[in-house]
């Protein structure tokens, strides 16, 4: 179907109209709200505009369920899916991952223990999954010398890690993405797993302990 | 004791260095690319069902054990032989065998493990390497072979005699399967690792659930209108961008590693649920982390047993935070969901446990 051409003395009303309109709309302060604790089951929407610029606010207009009608203005024809990569991306959207993370829970630990905890859990995650440097740890793994690697080392990939507070100061966690090929074959990205550590002192000197898993 | 029965994983591109992943290695969807009965070869599949049935002559206090939890071990350790010959009798050839392990590192190889059978069942008497389809160590084959086709040899290349060995392994002295904790000390026994577990349990949903259909009957009459809908476009290709309210569309171009919908007509995971919805009159916003903030949120922390048919089911880099939602579903019940899982694949029935990250549902109706 075709559509009928509009007046030119309309157009330029109508841009003028917006261009006024949008700059009340910047001066306005940013409606976002903050981050979500730890502890939240919802997270913050704050970084939803930056990973798919193209979403429509989410209506709370079927809150309860009931009329659905009332739904939001969502567009008929399709948009841009959201930019987070979906299954079987590859390294190229390692990247947003990472940032995917780091914008929705935001940093809450010293920089330092951030980086020493991530790095410890990585490796706490690949030894975990593929038998390498489980001796590092013979509390997490008691059988370190004695383990049948579940994943292969050739493709195993940490996707993208964050550290953060676990609830309290002296608890933390680190959240990963990771792929792996199975002894099937098989390989799976984006698995989610996380590693919890306590902060214990040692002649006065704090450390991160990870916790076993099971 | 070597605290797994299987051995090591391969040695540097796991593909071309395990024979048993010669012709059954996955893509790179894994979980993702889904998987049913129907993915299994015929006489591997009478193999997990044949012992199921006979475990209770040696482990009679064996509760719940079911042909996915021995399909789910088999598909992790072998691809339930995927490319080998399986005899009537149910011999495998060419036999399987994992990678000397003799802790020279190769294949994450870190384990020197000496020699138990001279090479009876390994080929080698130089050290020890896992057999089968379930990837036996010699010797813990020692300890639980039995013979599960009547021909008085007990025989790890044989896939009867291996999956029952596997079920007698899993069964302990008397575990209840059913239960959650006693499944999960099967599963770590058979290799001590937590992502192992996780792995297997993951395909223990996807087997479990594949075995039966969606049960429409008794749905609110919008639920069924939305899941008939979903359910109808079964077998429409993923496009990235693709599909809206009217149905499926071309996508766009494209993601960060380049993969393009422009050139094929179908849905991402978002377009599908929009579409089914539409069918009720619901207009839903076209992601799936926007789609999170419609109607009455359930959280992750529920679980999957909180879903009920017409629900969008979630998953996310970090359950909790919904920003990072990067998937959605309509759950279906029976702990399925209708889904247009990635690139590559078509919409298709999936089981919620399945894929990782889990992040909670939406109640629209």
């Amino acid at each position: 179907m075709t559509t009928t051409p509009r007046s030119p003395r309309l157009l330029l009303a109508s841009t003028v109209l917006l261009t006024v309109a949008g700059g009340a709309l910047l001066d306005m302060p940013q409606a976002q709200p903050p981050p979500a604790p730890a502890a939240s089951p919802r997270a913050s929407r704050a970084a939803t505009s930056a990973t798919s610029p193209s979403a429509p606010t989410a209506s709370s207009s079927l809150a309860g369920g009931t009329d659905s009608s009332a739904s939001p203005s969502a567009p008929t024809q399709s948009a841009p899916e959201s930019a987070l990569p979906p299954h079987g991306e590859g390294v190229a959207g390692d990247q947003t991952v990472q940032r995917s993370l780091e914008t929705a829970w935001p940093p809450d630990l010293p920089a330092a223990d951030e980086r020493e905890l991530r790095t410890e859990g990585r490796a706490l995650l690949r030894a975990d999954a593929t038998g390498v440097g489980r001796g590092q740890w013979p509390d997490v793994f008691p059988a370190s010398n004695q383990v049948a690697p579940a994943f292969a080392t050739a493709r195993f990939r940490v996707q993208a890690a964050i550290a953060r507070r676990d609830g309290n100061p002296a608890k933390a966690v680190v959240h990963l993405v990771w792929a792996g090929m199975d002894r099937g074959g098989t390989f799976t990205d984006l698995r989610v797993s996380e590693w919890h550590f306590t902060r214990t002192f040692e002649k006065g000197a704090a450390t991160w302990t990870p916790q076993p898993r099971l | 004791m070597f605290a797994a029965v299987c051995c090591a994983a391969p040695v540097g591109n796991a593909i071309s260095a395990y024979m048993a992943l010669k012709t059954g290695a996955q893509g790179g969807g894994g979980i993702a690319e889904g998987g049913s009965a129907a993915d299994i070869p015929p006489r591997m599949l009478a193999a997990y069902k044949k012992a199921v049935q006979n475990v209770g002559l040696y482990v009679p206090r064996c509760q719940g054990m079911r042909w996915p939890i021995l399909a789910a071990i088999a598909k992790v350790e072998s691809n339930h032989a995927i490319g080998r010959t399986v005899a009537g009798n149910g011999d495998i050839r060419p036999k399987m065998y994992g990678v000397l392990l003799n802790g020279s590192g190769q294949g994450g190889n870190i384990t020197a493990v000496p020699d138990s059978d001279r090479g009876k069942w390994d080929g080698t008497a130089t050290g020890e390497r896992a057999v089968g389809p379930f990837q036996f160590l010699p010797s813990v084959w020692e300890r639980v072979g039995r013979d599960g086709n009547g021909d008085k040899i007990a025989d790890p290349h044989n896939a009867d005699d291996a999956a029952l060995g596997a079920a007698l392994y899993l069964c302990g002295r008397g575990r209840d399967l059913a239960k959650s904790t006693q499944l999960r000390a099967a599963i770590f026994q058979y290799n001590h690792s937590d992502e192992y577990v996780a792995n297997v349990l993951g395909w223990i949903a996807q087997y479990t659930t594949s075995a039966a259909g969606p049960d429409l009957k008794n749905l609110p009459g919008k639920v069924r209108i939305v899941i008939d809908a979903a359910l109808s476009q079964r077998g429409v290709p993923y496009s990235w961008g693709g599909g809206n309210a009217d149905g499926p569309s071309y996508g766009f171009c494209c993601s960060r590693s380049g993969k393009s919908g422009t050139s094929i007509k179908g849905f991402d995971c978002s377009g599908l649920t929009s579409y089914a919805y539409a069918r009720v009159g619901v207009r839903l916003p076209r992601t799936a982390d926007a789609q999170a903030g419609v109607g009455r949120r359930l959280p992750a922390g529920l679980g999957t047993s909180a879903l009920r048919p017409g629900d969008l089911v979630f998953y996310a880099y970090v359950p909790g935070r919904d920003s990072t939602i990067h998937h959605v579903g309509i759950y279906v019940g029976g702990g399925r969901m209708i889904n247009a899982p990635r690139p590559g694949t078509v919409v298709r029935l999936d089981s919620v446990d399945t894929m990782s990250g889990f992040a909670g549902g939406a109640r629209l109706l």
